[in-house]
């Protein structure tokens, strides 16, 4: 049998006992072989993981009709499909440390999980990224406040704390967004607001946080419609801890 | 926002060193050029639809929402920064997102999903898992896509349909010898696409 031969089997495990052995005792001698029996062995075992459905082979659907840009449009000025526009507003400046601080408090005692709607696992890791501080916003009152912290600085998870919010009324909960200089929308996750109105959810993050410029928290209704309300209640500046 | 090319080494610690296909193809999204956007396609649109097929039973949802997946990758093409992921990695994860956010659509109440009872929505194994974890899972299927249609199916009688070598000699009335030959080719490529994207 050919060299590749030999090779395919031993990494497949289809060599019997004598051909795994003379294999065995080849590599030793031969560092490469060694490396390469390794790495496509790494292969085949990632291949045997893959996901059942990685497999299928269905129609994939042709390619979307593409918008048309105006001559002389820089393309990194569009905003995202499917993003909903939502103007920024001028941010409300309120007090904000105290109830931050009663938030933590809450959660050290075991109190003001916020119910994790969509989005998470609703564990609390501890961040290590730079801190990105909520205040209130639109329909925010006068004490909501809240800090998102990204777990590690290029991607992972957001962890939210939040306060001073009214606790989820009926159906409605609340969505954490990313926005972008476009006013591009990132959906990360929702979650619902116990009594006391403190909750501290994780959610992912499954883009780069550089990409955008606010964190932004709504009101949701269960109404079908996955754009934002438009009813924010906080907001954050990214980079601006 | 910071302007994703030129790339060079002056990147975040820990930051990839992007290959030249990657490089080619950020180029090509920066400036929107459609033939770039074809090529993702062709190579990444399998793994995307057969994931969007195992999370929304609605083929035509899914189709829909295929579409609007490599519409986003287009308008979104020139913030990826390719020393951040490898291309099948962030098509992956704007595909995970928009899923998300579809089921979201469809499910009329919020959940708490620390009732059972309540949490069928994240049940898929790709949308609870953490979003490494879901790019991992799905880094093969993303590969396998860039394969050879030839090599890639006899990868896929192999380690999906579970055939002996000498089975997929049978089916195809290809030379078990030519069938080793192919095998252990297919192989070696994607051991060298995972070198490319620097993750092995």
């Amino acid at each position: 049998m050919s060299r590749d031969g030999d090779i395919l089997d031993h990494v497949l495990g289809d060599a019997g006992d004598p051909e795994r052995a003379r294999m065995a005792d080849l590599a030793r001698r031969d560092p490469e072989l060694a490396a390469e029996l390794e790495e496509l062995g790494a292969i085949a075992e990632a291949l045997r993981a893959a996901p059942a459905e990685a497999w299928d082979e269905r129609r994939v659907p042709p390619l979307p009709a593409l918008p048309v840009a105006a001559a002389g449009d820089d393309p990194g000025d569009e905003a995202p499909a499917g993003g909903v526009v939502v103007p920024l507003r001028r941010h409300v400046s309120m007090p904000r440390f105290a109830a931050v601080a009663a938030s933590l408090a809450l959660l050290a005692g075991g109190v003001g999980i916020g119910a994790l709607v969509f989005g998470g696992d609703g564990a609390s890791p501890d961040p290590s990224g730079p801190a990105i501080t909520l205040q209130s916003f639109g329909e925010g009152g006068p004490g909501a406040e809240g800090v998102a912290r990204p777990i590690s600085a290029g991607g992972g998870d957001l962890v939210l704390d939040v306060s001073g919010l009214a606790p989820s009324a009926g159906d409605e909960f609340y969505t954490a967004w990313l926005i972008d200089d476009d006013g591009g929308l990132q959906a990360l996750g929702s979650f619902r607001v116990p009594e006391g109105g403190a909750a501290s959810v994780t959610l992912p993050l499954p883009v780069d946080l550089e990409d955008f410029s606010v964190v932004d928290v709504s009101v949701e209704s269960p109404d079908g419609d996955t754009g934002h309300s438009g009813r924010s209640v906080l907001r954050g500046t990214i980079g601006t801890a | 926002m910071e302007s994703p090319l030129p790339v060079t080494e002056a990147e975040a610690p820990g930051a990839r060193r992007p290959d030249d296909r990657t490089v080619r193809l950020a180029a090509g999204l920066h400036r929107r050029d459609e033939a770039t956007l074809a090529e993702l396609h062709n190579d990444y649109g399998r793994a995307v639809m057969n994931f969007l097929r195992g999370a929304i039973a609605d083929a035509a949802a899914a189709e829909d929402l295929h579409q609007e997946i490599f519409l986003e990758v287009w308008r979104r093409g020139p913030s990826y920064r390719p020393e951040r992921a490898a291309l099948g990695t962030w098509i992956m994860l704007i595909a995970r997102s928009r899923t998300i956010d579809h089921l979201r659509k469809r499910v009329p109440e919020p959940r708490d999903p620390s009732d059972p009872a309540q949490s069928a929505v994240f049940d898929r194994e790709d949308l609870s898992a953490s979003p490494e974890e879901f790019v991992e899972r799905w880094r093969m299927a993303t590969l396998l896509g860039r394969l050879p249609d030839d090599e890639a199916r006899l990868l896929r009688m192999r380690f999906h349909e579970e055939l002996s070598q000498n089975e997929i000699a049978e089916r195809t009335g290809i030379a078990l010898g030519t069938v080793k030959t192919r095998m252990v080719r297919a192989l070696r490529r994607l051991r060298d696409m995972v070198d490319e994207e620097g993750g092995r």
